[in-house]
């Protein structure tokens, strides 16, 4: 009698066979929109780009080629809740027609000045009824300026042992003594090749070399009022630069060139979001993402920047076989 | 809070006084008969042993250390005690007329001989205690032994089999109770923190089962002598090793090589184990045939004494377990990982009349460790050192009530050392101390009712911030209807000030940092209410059914919106979990058949949004069935069925500006990466788990060696199980297939 209980018990279970399930990866599609507007108070020319979601047969994004981008939307800048500016519609040439083949169409405004501490909203209301908002505040530009130990000359003429470059800034007021802000500093090689002195190129100096990987790291958004970049990391983006190239002599380097963005809360955040990384073991199923668009995704944001040129002593370019520029 | 504790221990105090005057009573014509229960071949004591006098109609169960006490017993009257154990020869043992203050026994059960398939147990129907205890489980080795073998027996694969525990899927051994995170659990070993009791990223338990004596699980409500955590307790006791003769084992499997060593020693016995793993190839089976070159071992040792003439009734404990993890991947390109456990531990226990001493000291360190290598993966190092003391103090009264008094102080130092986004490097380094203690009362006077009640009283708050005194007070009650039903409920609060960084949206996370809960959180706390039935209407048919609602606040969670430096590394959440479970168990001479079904509902909720929890499964069933055959032989089946576990479905795409440069040109003009759209959070299931495993054994004996020889086959009617689904590729990665298995052991 168990005998048979327990040969029963068995086959019972195995009568569930193996098949096919009813697995569902995605959820059935609906449009949704994404706002892109980071507002530069450098200048009264400001841009904005609206896409639509898609979707496509299997996972991989690429597939699809119709450009999302979304026309005819109203969009609309209130400064301080007064003052309010339309964005008109335009388009420019596509440089790379690889995946999409039509002119980049996105919005633009020309006369848009932003202030220090001004409240900005933005509407942007679709063709189909949707509106899409946000709201930021600007940070306070003007009260920006770099400290008299920021690095103009490398490596130091006073300070010939200091060999990583130290760029420090405050703002000014005591208002602002204990509130948070965000910086994303970059420092940057401008250099030519002989070839055509005239076309100038950009290398993105790392902040540090990592000691225990030898992977390099770059600078990420940060509230710290300094920024250091580490000697290895200089040298790292010099031998990058002609890496492959026997020809050091070809390479004519100008200067460095230190930027400092100034953010607002939300565009530090997109931008911090979108360099975050996991290790490849961490199989993560969720990406982390960031917006601050009500009822849609991407970012409305404010920004400037402020620049400092960096020289550079002749005897170092030339350590490389590089020589200097004007 | 001080009002209340003051409150609390007058109640407490005022019972233990009213009962003392039963007590008075009790004690002028009444004896104590204490003992220990053990295996007649290797003396190893015998947890969870029915001792009972038909006379009297008291039973009770022998503890973790098979020690049993029966007080009140009327002196001068014959009395007879049945000692029975499941797998052994039942004995009796008649008392004419005793006398004096306290008698002490050492009853040595046989074990049936293996070829005897059908015997004849005693047929006394013994009387059901009425201890106040619920959502508790007692696990023996036997029972570790009966279900199908995963490569081999595993200690937490075991639970899996309980009801109110969910798992992830065959590639982890991590386990989630009544809808508590992993996190929420604490695996002890000898009353010592292990920290991290997996091998192979979670795959294996750390614990060998060889080792193991018996097992407590509590899964919720639990009593007040045990703190730390918010879901459950597994309070593993290993074994004294044999106090009869020098033995050992050695065993083999796909997975790994071990062995075993016990003997007698001047005053009393030893146990060493190792265990090292042999090859990586079986792990790639759970991991979708991905190659990870595990490399692990455990060790662990346990030497008693216990000299009566210096003590009597006591015993000195010295115990230790080490293991650790590697994996190397011995190429640049991948990071290596590195964890470890070093736990050591004394203990003294005296059975001094009624008081029973218990003092421990045990220390637990873990080390876990990235190396990154060339790639991206964050360089880590994170460090435990836990110094735990504590003394537990119970006294037994004449009445059968209990005063339990407890004083537990840890000593913990936690350091994380991480690199954040920026590759900076950042250390965590915390060190706090515990200090609690406990008060409660146990009655057992009725015997158709038993009450536990007491409370924990914590007089520091580990991380030095926030409210230090803090009261967790606990109540249990068994109320014994009939001889064939108890009902049962309990209710309790329980604090957490310890958490791991763990994150749900992993599918195999291989890096749990431990820390001190930081300042800026509350501690996690928790609220329980459990009650339940339970009923033998048919002889060793048992039925139980419990329901449990279960609230949590200020669960430390990952800050999945921390996107700045600034941002905390941890938020609290929510949670809140109820359901049913339902237990099937008979225990046959030669057939038994364990069954379990639970329903449940959880939500977690952080940022004010509510989500089902990635281990949540609203059907959970399995059924194990052990037979013996005879002649030695001895088959296994188990079967186990869960509903899907949540994910978040991807509702389409999106190009997403990539700022990985500035934004000083033209922001149209900047890149676009396609970014997936997801829906709402884990709002759709995955299919339905099922797997059917079957094991074969056959015991051999060969002179003074037996031989033990099981065949597993894991999964099988090869169902295709779903690990996870890659959002990126859209792959399917499913869990185990079809897999034969075997272990070959030998003892002498």
């Amino acid at each position: 009698m168990r005998k048979t209980i327990f040969v029963i018990l068995v086959v019972s279970s195995a009568i569930f066979i193996s098949c096919d399930d009813n697995l569902s990866p995605k959820t059935p599609f609906t449009e949704q929109y994404a706002l892109y507007c980071v507002l530069n108070t450098d200048t009264t020319y400001q841009t904005a780009y609206i896409s639509k979601s898609y979707d496509v047969e299997g996972f991989d994004p690429l597939t699809n080629t119709t450009d999302p981008a979304l026309e005819g939307a109203d969009i609309r800048i209130r400064v301080n809740g007064q003052a309010v500016y339309n964005f008109t519609e335009t388009t420019t040439a596509r440089t790379d027609t690889s995946r999409y083949k039509t002119p980049v169409k996105y919005y633009e405004l020309n006369n848009l000045k932003i202030n220090d501490n001004d409240r900005i909203e933005i509407w942007a209301s679709l063709r189909n009824g949707k509106i899409l908002w946000s709201y930021t505040q600007a940070p306070p530009n003007s009260l920006l300026y770099f400290e008299t130990a920021t690095r103009e000359y490398f490596p130091s003429v006073t300070a010939p042992q200091t060999l990583d470059i130290k760029f420090g800034w405050t703002i000014l007021g005591s208002q602002y003594g204990d509130k948070v802000f965000y910086f994303y500093p970059q420092l940057e090689l401008v250099y030519s090749k002989a070839d055509n002195p005239g076309k100038l190129y950009r290398k993105i100096v790392p902040k540090m070399i990592s000691a225990s990987s030898g992977s390099v790291i770059n600078p990420t958004v940060t509230s710290n009022k300094t920024a250091y970049f580490y000697y290895e990391a200089i040298v790292k983006a010099f031998e990058v630069i002609s890496e492959g190239d026997p020809q050091k002599s070809n390479y004519i380097i100008h200067n460095a060139e230190f930027t400092l963005l100034f953010l607002d809360r939300y565009s530090a955040s997109y931008m911090a979001s979108a360099s975050t990384f996991r290790d490849e073991f961490s199989m993560r199923i969720d990406a982390p993402d960031y917006t601050n668009i009500q009822n849609g995704y991407g970012v409305f944001g404010v920004y400037s920047n402020k620049k400092v040129k960096v020289n550079i002593a002749r005897t170092f370019i030339n350590s490389f076989g590089y020589r200097l520029g004007q | 809070m001080r009002k209340n504790f003051t409150l609390f221990t007058f109640m407490i105090i005022l019972l233990f006084y009213c009962h003392a005057n039963r007590n008075v009573l009790y004690a002028q014509n009444t004896i104590k008969v204490s003992g220990v229960l053990s295996d007649s071949t290797n003396g190893e004591i015998l947890p969870f042993g029915t001792v009972f006098i038909p006379e009297l109609n008291r039973g009770i169960t022998t503890d973790t250390r098979g020690i049993f006490l029966f007080t009140g017993i009327p002196a001068g009257k014959t009395i007879t005690i049945i000692f029975s154990y499941v797998g052994y020869i039942t004995k009796r043992i008649v008392f004419e007329k005793p006398e004096g203050d306290r008698t002490s026994l050492k009853i040595k059960l046989s074990p049936l001989p293996v070829d005897v398939s059908e015997i004849v147990v005693e047929g006394e129907r013994l009387k059901k205690n009425n201890a106040p205890v619920i959502s508790l489980e007692k696990i023996t080795a036997k029972q570790l032994a009966s279900l199908p073998k995963i490569v081999e027996s595993d200690v937490l694969q075991y639970l899996k089999f309980s009801a109110g525990v969910q798992s992830t899927g065959d590639a982890s051994a991590r386990y989630y109770v009544r809808g508590g995170a992993n996190n929420q659990n604490v695996v002890l070993i000898n009353d010592a923190t292990v920290y991290n009791p997996y091998h192979a990223m979670g795959i294996f338990s750390a614990v060998d089962p060889e080792i193991v004596s018996s097992m407590e699980f509590y899964k919720g409500a639990y009593p007040t002598e045990y703190s730390g955590r918010l879901s459950s307790i597994l309070n593993i006791t290993t074994k004294d090793g044999n106090k009869v003769k020098m033995g050992g084992q050695a065993a083999v499997n796909l997975l790994s090589v071990k062995g075993l060593i016990e003997g007698p020693m001047s005053g009393g016995s030893y146990m060493i184990s190792g265990r090292k793993s042999i090859s990586p190839q079986i792990v790639k089976k759970f991991l979708n045939d991905k190659d990870y070159p595990f490399d692990f071992y455990d060790f662990s040792f346990k030497v008693n004494y216990a000299n009566k003439e210096m003590f009597r009734d006591a015993k000195f404990t010295i115990h230790g377990f080490f293991s650790k993890d590697n994996l190397e991947n011995n190429n640049p390109l991948k990071p290596d990982f590195m964890w470890a456990n070093n736990i050591l531990g004394i203990n003294y226990f005296q059975l001094n009349g009624s008081l029973f001493y218990n003092v421990s000291v045990n220390y637990s360190r873990f080390d876990g460790k990235i190396t990154p290598n060339l790639t991206l993966s964050k360089e880590s190092e994170n460090v435990v050192d836990d110094v735990t003391a504590r003394i537990d103090l119970r006294y037994v009264q004449e009445s059968k009530n209990e005063l339990d008094i407890g004083l537990k102080i840890q000593g913990v130092k936690s350091r994380l050392i991480t690199k954040n986004a920026a590759g900076l490097l950042l250390d965590s380094h915390r060190k706090g101390t515990g200090l609690s203690f406990y008060i409660k009362y146990l009655i057992l006077y009725y015997e158709f009712m038993g009450i536990d009640i007491g409370s924990r009283i914590n007089l520091t708050r580990m991380t030095g911030g926030g409210a230090s005194g803090t009261l967790e007070p606990r109540a249990i009650i068994t109320w014994r209807l009939s001889p064939e039903v108890a009902v049962k409920a309990a209710s309790g609060i329980f604090r957490q000030d310890f958490v791991s960084v763990s994150d749900e949206n992993e599918v195999i996370p291989l890096f749990e940092p431990w820390l001190i809960t930081p300042t800026y959180l509350n501690p996690s706390s928790s609220i329980h209410y459990s009650a339940g039935i339970e009923t033998e209407f048919i002889k060793d048919v048992f039925i139980n059914v419990d329901g449990y609602y279960k609230t949590s606040k200020d669960i430390a969670i990952i800050n999945e919106k921390k996107i700045l430096p600034t941002d905390h590394d941890l938020v609290n959440g929510k949670s809140e979990a109820y359901g049913m479970e339902v237990v099937f168990r008979t225990n046959q001479d030669d057939f038994n058949i364990n069954s379990a079904y639970s329903l449940s509902w959880a939500t977690n909720e952080v940022y004010g949004v509510k989500y089902t929890p990635r281990f949540y499964s609203k059907h959970n069933f399995n059924i194990a069935v052990d037979y013996d055959l005879g002649g030695g032989w001895k088959a296994s089946m188990a079967w186990i069925y869960t509903s899907g576990t949540p994910f978040t479905q991807t509702k389409g795409f999106y190009n997403r500006l990539t700022t990985n440069a500035t934004f000083s040109d033209n922001l149209i003009l900047q890149n676009y990466s396609q970014i997936a759209m997801l829906g709402d959070r884990n709002a759709a299931f995955l299919p339905d788990y099922h797997r059917l495993d079957l094991t074969i054994s056959k015991q051999v004996n060969i002179d003074f060696v037996k031989l033990f020889i099981d065949l597993s086959i894991i999964n099988v009617y090869n169902r295709k199980n779903i690990f996870y689904f890659d959002r990126k590729t859209g792959e399917r990665v499913n869990m185990l297939p079809f897999l034969p298995t075997f272990t070959v052991k030998a003892e002498i």
